[in-house]
């Protein structure tokens, strides 16, 4: 067995232990696909949005849900480990502590990714255009890796607090912002039908923070985890 | 209590001397601007404060990394000094660009995204110090402290970068090449009076900043941490 | 003919030195308070 094998085997691990956690007591993506969907009609009422939403707001209720909703899944993904200390053992495995931060980021992502599937067909119902672009899809799946990626690495911080879970979003928000403007402007350039050329350098955006919240967890969740 | 070095002593007197000599230089010896009038003035200290208040975040992100790589305390009180006085430079920039804002665009507040993002800035600092008091221990404090302050650093130029796309409706001081039409052209006395406020308060910035860690040492003696 | 925003301009002063001084001010106190304690603390150990 090579190294490069060990390490690829341990995050494979620890995000089959998440999927098969997650499969078995379902409490984490119906939560945030619950709580979404009531993002969605809290800002219905409260913007006294029409049912033929403009490209722009549907873009942004989408990001804004979709921010909202990870936060809890977040939470859940390192609250779960605290709880019968199971942290612990996981820190004591000999396997590079990174290999837990991408194994987790790639279980938030999953989650996350698999909300905003299901949200794509709700939104296209209530605001009655199709958002079933490829395009979009590629938007999020770009978007939520920057955004998850991040977010796990705020989420094992601020579940070092003595406030526990109820940070996060104080830390992520406006360190998420940059992403979800990129977003929310490549999705709504998309949803406006408007060329590649036009939001080309919004989806660079992305992969830039992708890479820069992905090197960051690597360099700094041994750091955080530390006793 | 150590001694006060000499040095600070001659930085408080250049301070003292200084400011008020930068404010005179300022109203008296500079052109009034041929279509903003006197408020144009207020410019100077603007840019000045926002220069201080974005240099004292970069030094904050700096001594957190050399934190983490040495674990001495002094650099934790150095990365936390930056960062309370880069948020009261960040204030000074947010108001006095309000207040010229307010005659010039006819309007206290534009979500123009630089105004913006500094205002998400002062929130992301603000959060690091719910973040320090959320923690039990001066270790895990200067520990997560100096990780928070780095990635926060690193996402103000993913920041900046989306304010270029963004269209803005903020002057462009200092453009590479043609730069908008609201840029505005400063004459040499104009220029003399922006790089004397630049210095001077890049002094004041190591002043503050200085007298601050030092008080942050002193507490530490008084919660009897040891040095 | 320029804008007359003389007023503007003296508010925008006042509140940058404002802030700067309310700042100081309060980073004198701070400090002040510490090395009372630190005299204090340092007196008692003196006598035990």
């Amino acid at each position: 067995m090579n190294p490069f094998r060990d390490y690829l085997s341990a995050v494979w691990n620890i995000l089959r232990k998440d999927l098969q956690v997650e499969w078995r007591g379902r409490q984490g993506v119906p939560v945030m696909l619950v709580f979404s969907l009531l993002v969605v009609f809290l800002f219905n009422f409260a913007l006294q949005l029409s049912p033929d939403l403009q490209a722009g707001l549907a873009a942004g209720l989408l990001w804004v849900s979709l921010a909202f909703a990870s936060t809890l899944g977040l939470n859940r993904s390192v609250s779960l480990e605290q709880e019968n200390k199971a942290m612990d053992g996981m820190l004591m495995a000999p396997v590079d502590r990174s290999a837990i931060y991408f194994g987790k980021v790639l279980s938030n992502f999953s989650f996350t990714f698999l909300v905003g599937l299901v949200l794509l067909p709700v939104f296209s119902l209530f605001y009655q255009q199709n958002m079933f672009k490829p395009m979009l899809v590629l938007v999020m799946v770009l978007g939520l890796g920057a955004y998850t990626s991040l977010g796990t690495l705020l989420a094992a911080l601020s579940i070092q607090t003595r406030t526990r879970d109820v940070l996060l979003p104080v830390l992520l928000y406006p360190l998420a912002l940059p992403i979800l403007i990129a977003a929310v402007e490549s999705s709504r350039s998309i949803l406006a039908g408007q060329p590649i050329a036009d939001y080309q350098s919004w989806m660079t955006f992305l992969l830039a923070g992708n890479i820069l919240f992905t090197a960051a967890g690597l360099m700094f969740f041994e750091t955080i985890l530390e006793e | 209590m150590t001694k006060k070095p000499k040095l600070l002593s001659l930085l408080d007197i250049l301070c003292l001397i200084l400011v008020p000599g930068a404010l005179v230089l300022i109203l008296f010896f500079t052109p009034i601007e041929r279509v903003m009038g006197p408020v144009q003035k207020v410019f100077y200290f603007h840019v000045s404060a926002a220069w201080a208040g974005m240099l004292s975040f970069l030094i904050a992100a700096v001594a957190g990394g050399v934190y983490l790589s040495t674990r001495k305390q002094k650099w934790d009180w150095l990365s936390l000094s930056s960062i309370e006085v880069g948020l009261v430079f960040g204030l000074i920039a947010i108001l006095s660009g309000m207040i010229w804002a307010q005659p010039i665009w006819n309007t206290w507040w534009v979500w123009d995204p630089r105004l913006t993002t500094t205002a998400i800035m002062e929130l992301i600092y603000l959060a690091y110090f719910i973040l320090r008091s959320s923690l039990n221990t001066p270790e895990s404090r200067a520990r997560l402290g100096a990780v928070y302050a780095i990635v926060s650093a690193a996402t103000v130029p993913l920041t900046f970068f989306s304010i270029r796309l963004f269209r803005t409706i903020h002057p462009v001081v200092i453009a590479a090449g043609g730069s908008g039409e609201s840029a505005f052209n400063m004459t040499p006395r104009m220029l003399l009076a922006f790089f004397v406020s630049l210095f001077v308060f890049t002094l004041l910035l190591i002043d503050l900043v200085w007298h601050r860690s030092r008080l942050a040492r002193l507490q530490a003696v008084n919660r009897g941490e040891g040095v | 003919m320029p804008a007359d925003t003389m007023t503007e301009m003296i508010l925008g002063f006042s509140v940058i030195m404002g802030v700067l001084v309310v700042y100081i001010l309060t980073l004198a106190a701070r400090i002040r308070r510490a090395q009372a304690k630190d005299e204090f603390s340092s007196e008692n150990q003196s006598e035990s």
